[in-house]
């Protein structure tokens, strides 16, 4: 077992290290601390590494570090499961792992976005006639898909929301356009007074 | 996912018989202790998910030299020594052919040459060459 903890954790540091292009001596100097050190912790049979510097070579590396008792029987499996990624491990960003979970943080911070406006127009009371108050900035601050009367909102916005019953219209433009340039100057003071760039 | 083929790889690892037909490999990895055998598994396990350009040192290098082409070390340790893996970057895409085997000692050329030899006989003969299996349970030999 000593074995293959030393000899994975070698071969990740010295894989993460030279896939960033770095030498030893560079990557020392990140970590503030020896070039020998480096050398120490990419040595199979070293097998002194602390868990801080464990951990210290993670952050740096933008990559997980796991450290835990487990049965044999989990060692073995991970043994063989072994890819690619167990060795050469992807990065935060490159994780595939994470995309699905990205991609419904970033759904969820559209959604809140739009509830977010919509409850700024209840509570500035500046709902023009002919928005419904289902409505979405999208569909106010669209004229051009307001005129077709076809504005769609995409199902991850709120799949529970009801259909938009009312629509803009072309006559209340002047109106939308006036309620556009308000909410950018109301927004730019909230986000002001949050101490956000405007 | 492996970044440079876009899909899952492992490295094939075969062995080459010697050309008076007998199994050197075979009987040097029989003949290490429990150690030294677990830190020879674990350096293959490891590299058989790495792309080439990652197999370096310390548990890998290539040999120099004219006559040594295509040819490289696994390095491993076990029961106070250190070992050398000869072998050869072939026949094929994806496979390294163990050829010999030894402890490491100041001149490795009689080895180095063997390897060479040896590394020829497997071009020569490819299908001569079997796979290299490594069952490492926790229960062979005696060590975890």
């Amino acid at each position: 077992m000593s074995s293959r903890i030393g000899q994975t954790v070698a071969t990740q540091l010295r894989v993460l290290r030279q896939r960033k292009d770095m030498s030893q001596e560079e990557l020392a100097k990140a970590l503030s601390t020896s070039q020998n050190a480096i050398s120490r912790l990419e040595n199979p049979t070293y097998g002194k590494a602390s868990i801080s510097t464990l951990k210290a070579v993670a952050s740096f590396f933008d990559v997980a570090l796991v450290v835990r008792f487990a049965p044999y029987s989990e060692l073995v499996k991970w043994t063989n499961s072994l890819d690619s990624d167990s060795i050469n491990i992807p990065v935060f960003d490159d994780d595939l792992g994470f995309v699905e979970h990205r991609l419904a943080a970033r759904a969820r911070a559209v959604w809140s976005e739009s509830q977010y406006q919509k409850s700024l127009f209840d509570a500035l009371d500046l709902r023009p006639t002919g928005i419904s108050s289902n409505s979405t900035l999208r569909d106010i601050a669209s004229p051009s898909k307001q005129a077709e009367g076809n504005v769609s909102v995409p199902a991850y916005h709120d799949p529970k929301q009801q259909p938009i019953t009312e629509r803009a219209s072309a006559t209340n433009m002047i109106e939308i356009t006036e309620l556009r340039r308000r909410v950018k100057k109301t927004r730019r003071t909230y986000r002001r007074a949050l101490g956000k760039p405007a | 996912m492996n970044t440079k083929f876009g899909v899952d790889f492992r490295w094939r690892y075969l062995v080459c018989p010697a050309p008076g037909g007998g199994r050197p490999v075979d009987k040097f990895v029989a003949e290490l202790g429990p150690e030294a055998e677990n830190d020879l598994a674990a350096i293959l396990e490891d590299l058989q998910v790495l792309e080439r350009k990652f197999w370096r040192r310390p548990q890998f290098d290539i040999l120099h030299g004219n006559n040594y082409h295509g040819l490289g070390e696994v390095i491993f340790n076990g029961d106070n020594k250190t070992y050398r893996l000869f072998g050869w970057f072939g026949p094929q895409r994806l496979c390294f052919t163990l050829l010999v085997g030894c402890i490491k000692k100041r001149d490795l050329k009689h080895e180095m040459d063997e390897a060479a030899k040896r590394r020829d006989f497997a071009e020569a003969n490819p299908k001569l060459l079997y796979a290299f299996t490594f069952d490492i349970s926790p229960s062979s030999k005696t060590g975890k």
